[in-house]
């Protein structure tokens, strides 16, 4: 059986569960952020409004890369998803608050992190059978 | 500057590290404990499903 009967092709692609997860988080986060009802609160200055620009490009950026099969999509979305998710992380722990909710987002960064890591060391089209 | 800028910093030292850390791994390698967990798989099936043929 291979890889692909195992999982089933979706829309003609193979799916990415990370990348969907990944591509789920960094829009919840957008919108978050957008609406200002996340810990961030008010999003009127420049680095918010950077935060989630950064949020946004993430979450496009994950689901054009699935839906083009394209590797550098992905592998920018990820990147994008870890730097905003160290700065929802890092601001939760600087004014104070609950540090397993720092945590979970600190989580993302090594997850997204590592699988950037993972995608530039891999070889081929995305999800392809790595081929040496 | 504010706890936001701060954080922001943060993910964007983030983000460069990353890029950092990229750019410092040796080119042409890939992590070896991916060897093993996946097993080559040659079929034409497999071969075939990728737009770009790759």
């Amino acid at each position: 059986m291979t890889a692909a009967d195992a999982v089933g092709i979706v829309f003609g692609r193979r799916p990415r569960p990370y990348a969907l997860a990944a591509c789920l988080s960094s829009t919840v986060l957008a919108v978050l952020l957008w609406g200002g009802t996340g810990v961030w609160g008010d999003h009127h200055d420049v680095w918010s409004v950077a935060t989630a620009v950064a949020a946004t490009a993430s979450a496009v950026l994950l689901a054009a890369g699935w839906a083009l099969s394209s590797r550098a999509f992905l592998e920018h979305g990820l990147l994008l998803n870890a730097g905003v998710f160290a700065a929802r992380g890092a601001y939760i722990w600087i004014v104070g608050g609950n540090f397993w909710t720092a945590a979970l987002s600190l989580t993302w960064v090594v997850a997204s992190g590592g699988a950037y890591l993972m995608e530039r060391t891999a070889t081929g089209p995305p999800g392809a059978p790595r081929r040496r | 500057m504010s706890d936001k800028d701060w954080a922001a910093l943060v993910g964007l030292a983030v983000y460069l590290a990353l890029r950092a850390v990229d750019y410092l791994l040796p080119k042409g390698r890939h992590f070896r404990f991916i060897d093993r967990w996946i097993v080559r798989d040659d079929t034409d099936e497999e071969r075939g499903e990728h737009r770009d043929g790759a």
